[in-house]
């Protein structure tokens, strides 16, 4: 970035944070809502299997969104998926994959032009389990992640009742939590199951990569109501300690409560 | 509205790219079935070293054998070849359409028919109660005392337990008696954790009884840190007078670790065959292209000595065995011999 475009950002910034400020009563501050969706996963890990994995489930989300000062936001989230995947046509490789996280973000609205599109970036805390069983436990494996994301959103206000929202979260650094090679059953099943929960190696993004990105369209029911439909893609990879890729893709459909 | 079809679209496209996401798949041919097979051993495998397992000889002898014209039953009779040479038990390959085969197991029906606890009930013993350990069906498990003898008698024909510490209440029933024949012939094994709380009552105190490590590298001798397991007093009841375990060729697996822990103790006799020899716990399930599945051991556990009995067993103080016509003709030579042992070393009867 050059020191022009630099001193216009720092310009720029402060100028539509204060305009934005003038108009905040306007909006409800609080939204409270519930999504339900379909998803698609498709799945290796050559921990588990060297096959390739694909199938589809469901999903749910509860969400909490709350407009702090100057328009930034403060969000939380609870998701939950679970999707039967298995190696194409294979016979008996049915297998259960059930992800669970919670999630808090803070986004700190960069900019705001005509109150019509708003640009936001900001980090995100956040607690991911991800486990796939087959048959009961006979084989399992997990891709568990606690840890800082960079977030970034872009809200676009077609008109009063049409909004559409895209943002993208990538993890930076956390603790990630992945099975030995060979053995971990033991660590499992005899030690402590909790264990594979978060004992796991702190590691910077390189070591890992995950890419959350989520695009919803808003439809405005009432002063207190949206409809929201939402379409999820998210990535995660590593070699750690064998390679392990997953993309689920996903399709929800959901309301808000605005207060 | 036109971004919304744009991102449908994208998502279209994305429910259909595996390919290009997770990379071709293994392709399902005779040849790359065997190549997975022997390569995951190759790199898991736990126990080529304590064995002495010439791994590369099995792929020189039987790769040449697979084509890709190689039938399902070829190839299920190579890789039954394959793991047979192994020797454990604890490793197996399975087929919804074909079969089922786990290495090592070939004489379990001869051993099976060598043991009979509706003889043992019958005859040698009085005073009978089933145990309910666990929701299985087809579990035996039994506290008794030996006919006109005082002597107490369990059976268990696995190491599981919903409660781990029932044996206190196994001891209440049969405690009293001068010795206890503790008999784990066609025991299956089970959970290590348990026979640790089984053995724990038995107890003189806190021993280092075996280490285990785990296959974690390329190279057969790649393994973890050894963890080290202690025998230690556990429970409310503790029993020290003589104990005899009995065993055969089918006790294994947790069945053999806790006699690692029964093996530290002063009053302690082991009589009947040798033990199956199969330590190590299994590897999650294993899967191929063909979808064929299995599993194999990982671990290799040694005695505090360095020494592993993987593929030797425990060697018994005493070594009997019984024959198909010993049952038939209503004997238990074990029995009677571990009987006639505690007469002849303590004087009990």
């Amino acid at each position: 970035m050059n020191k022009k475009s630099l001193l216009l950002l720092l310009f720029i910034v402060p100028i539509s944070q204060w305009a934005q400020s003038q108009d905040e009563t306007k909006f409800p501050k609080n939204r409270i809502g519930v999504q339900v969706g379909l998803n698609n996963l498709l799945f290796k890990d050559l921990v588990f299997s060297p096959l390739n994995y694909n199938g589809q489930g469901i999903s749910g989300t509860v969400f909490y969104q709350r407009i702090i000062k100057r328009r930034n936001l403060l969000t939380s989230s609870v998701n939950f998926s679970s999707t039967i995947i298995a190696a194409g046509d294979i016979s008996g490789t049915r297998t259960v994959n059930q992800k669970f996280s919670v999630e808090l973000n803070y986004l700190y609205c960069l900019t705001s032009i005509k109150n019509r599109f708003n640009f936001y970036t900001g980090g995100r805390l956040s607690s991911h389990i991800d486990n796939t069983s087959f048959e009961d436990g006979d084989a399992i494996t997990y891709f568990n992640f606690h840890g800082l994301s960079l977030a970034g959103r872009f809200d676009y206000h077609l008109n009063d009742r049409h909004q559409l929202i895209s943002t993208m979260k990538i993890p930076i650094w956390g603790n990630l939590v992945r099975p030995v090679q060979t053995g971990w059953d033991n660590e499992f099943f005899e030690e402590s199951g909790l264990a594979t929960l978060y004992n796991g190696e702190f590691v910077f993004i390189g070591n890992f990569f995950r890419i959350e990105w989520a695009n919803f369209y808003q439809y405005k029911l009432s002063k207190k109501i949206d409809l929201t439909f939402q379409i999820d893609i998210q990535y995660f990879q590593t070699s750690k300690p064998a390679l392990v890729k997953m993309m689920k893709t996903q399709v929800s459909i959901g309301s808000n409560l605005k207060f | 509205m036109k971004n919304t079809i744009l991102f449908v679209f994208i998502a279209m496209i994305c429910f259909s790219c595996e390919k290009a996401v997770l990379g071709e798949p293994e392709v399902d041919t005779p040849e790359n079935n065997f190549e997975l097979l022997w390569s995951d051993f190759n790199e898991n495998y736990g126990l080529f070293e304590a064995r002495e397992w010439n791994w590369d000889s099995i792929y020189m002898v039987y790769r040449p054998q697979v084509t890709n014209q190689t039938s399902d039953d070829e190839l299920w009779d190579i890789f039954k070849n394959m793991i047979s040479y192994l020797d454990d038990s604890h490793t197996f390959i399975y087929s919804p359409d074909v079969d089922f085969f786990a290495s090592g197991s070939e004489e379990d029906d001869l051993v099976e028919a060598e043991f009979s606890l509706d003889l043992l009930k019958d005859k040698y013993l009085e005073n009978i109660e089933d145990l309910a350990l666990t929701d299985a069906e087809n579990e035996s498990h039994v506290t008794a005392k030996i006919q006109d003898k005082n002597i107490g008698y369990i059976y268990l024909s696995e190491i599981e337990a919903n409660d781990e510490d029932f044996m206190d209440d196994v001891l209440k029933k049969i405690g009293q008696h001068d010795a206890i024949i503790f008999d784990i012939r066609n025991n299956t094994g089970g959970d290590d954790a348990i026979g640790a709380s089984i053995a724990g009552r038995f107890a003189d105190g806190k021993h280092l009884v075996y280490t285990v490590q785990t296959r974690n590298g390329p190279n057969h001798n790649d393994f973890t840190e050894p963890v080290s397991y202690f025998t230690e007093i556990h429970g409310q009841e503790n029993y020290r007078k003589p104990i005899i375990i009995l065993t055969d060729k089918i006790t294994v697996s947790a069945a053999e670790t806790m006699l690692f822990h029964f093996k530290a103790f002063d009053l302690v006799s082991q009589i009947g065959d040798t033990t199956a020899g199969d330590f190590s716990d299994v590897s999650m399930r294993r899967f191929l292209p063909n979808g064929w599945q299995y599993q194999y051991s990982i671990m290799q556990y040694l005695k505090p000595s360095g020494e592993s009995l993987d593929g030797i067993g425990h060697i018994p103080f005493i070594q009997v065995r019984n024959s198909i016509s010993d049952i038939e003709m209503q004997e238990d030579k074990v029995i009677e011999r571990a009987i006639m042992f505690l007469f002849d070393e303590y004087g009990i009867e």
